[in-house]
């Protein structure tokens, strides 16, 4: 990773994007949006939130 | 030359309402900073004049996510290129609830998006039971939006009850090959001259801060207006990590403002929708600066991979500008 400050690309990225990768494993999530929320779940760890 | 051209539009689009030409969009979209704020007070007033004050409010959400075989160089849901998304499909119940809860925030307009080049025919038994289950559950109009369309495709959509069939442009004709390289501008006008054959109404737009010069901006705007569509969504690049654009920055909240102004001077009669990219372009401010400047469509909630503004916000926006929700009975 770039030196740098990274808070607000990450702050931005908390508004704009629901989780894309398991924080247990690292794997890409499956992540479906609906119009008012979203679902996320890991292939191997299970569901999200 | 600020004066010049407002004036011009506000004899030409607002008196006659005869859309700016090329030329004429270009200097709009070449107006200092200081002159924005006339240019959209001239937009709203167009929009007020020639499409009234009501708001049509829309939901969308992807059926079928990811893994799309094009290059669409903005897009996190090619198979392409390296980004976090990864393909899921929504399923039937999911898809109903979707679409319930979109009416309940008052849209009137539910679209089914695929990330595909068109659809196979797994993804046409998809949308005959999504769109038949949704007809016979919720009281909302329904518009897909799935890619390069054959005639028997456009028909069987057609014949479904779908209301509105969307394809974007996405840019100019001059600037597209810069933006796709799998596929062709003119397929995709193709697909739009045959939707509109079939009798669905045409929703059709594009992306602002591509890398497009602004000549070609006022190009994209001028062929938008040629096509006539009923709709016109606006999206602003959202740079989405490890696609192509994901480096670019989004457009700024100046140059956002004065498109925005522009398309509603070129298509004074068009559904001119605030679509993807507007939390980042402009943010909250920046929203109601263009729904005050010639805006008069929201898509509301999230979008397809990244999530939005909450319905609520922008309901209440627009409760307090005192412009009501377009309703079902009015759409027809």
């Amino acid at each position: 990773m770039e030196e740098g400050n990274h808070a607000a690309c990450q702050a931005r990225r908390r508004a704009t994007d629901p989780p894309r990768f398991c924080t247990r494993c690292g794997r890409k999530l499956v992540v479906q949006v609906l119009p008012t929320s979203w679902r996320a779940h890991c292939v191997k760890c299970g569901p999200i939130g | 030359m600020t004066d010049d051209i407002l004036d011009v539009a506000r004899e030409q689009v607002l008196e006659r309402g005869v859309g700016l030409s090329q030329e004429q969009l270009l200097a709009v979209l070449r107006l200092p900073d200081e002159g924005v704020p006339d240019a959209l007070e001239l937009a709203h007033q167009v929009r007020m004049r020639w499409c009234g004050p009501e708001v049509e409010v829309e939901g969308i959400v992807s059926v079928k996510t990811g893994g799309c075989p094009e290059d669409c160089h903005f897009c996190s849901q090619s198979g392409r290129f390296d980004t976090p998304v990864r393909a899921a499909r929504l399923d039937i119940p999911s898809l109903v609830q979707a679409a319930r809860e979109t009416a309940a925030t008052g849209a009137t307009e539910f679209c089914l998006v695929a990330a595909v080049r068109g659809p196979d025919p797994r993804l046409m038994a998809q949308v005959r039971e999504g769109v038949a289950a949704i007809k016979e559950a919720v009281e909302i109009n329904v518009a897909c939006s799935l890619g390069i369309l054959t005639r028997d495709q456009a028909e069987e959509l057609r014949d479904l009850g779908v209301h509105r069939y969307n394809h974007n442009l996405e840019t100019a004709r001059s600037h597209f090959p810069a933006v796709v390289t799998t596929h062709t501008w003119e397929e995709r006008f193709e697909t739009l001259e045959l939707v509109r054959e079939m009798g669905m109404e045409v929703c059709c737009g594009g992306i602002i801060g591509m890398g497009e010069s602004l000549e070609q901006r006022a190009e994209f705007a001028a062929q938008l207006a040629d096509l006539e569509p009923d709709e016109v969504p606006l999206n602003f690049l959202d740079p989405r990590p490890g696609t192509p654009f994901g480096e670019l920055e989004s457009p700024s909240a100046m140059d956002a403002l004065r498109a925005i102004a522009a398309f509603r001077l070129a298509l004074p009669r068009t559904v001119l929708r605030f679509a993807g990219g507007r939390e980042l372009a402009l943010g909250d401010l920046g929203t109601r600066q263009g729904v005050l400047g010639g805006i008069n469509a929201l898509i509301v909630g999230n979008y397809l991979t990244t999530l939005g503004r909450s319905p609520e916000e922008d309901l209440d926006l627009l409760t307090e500008l005192k412009m009501p929700v377009k309703e079902l009975s009015n759409t027809l």
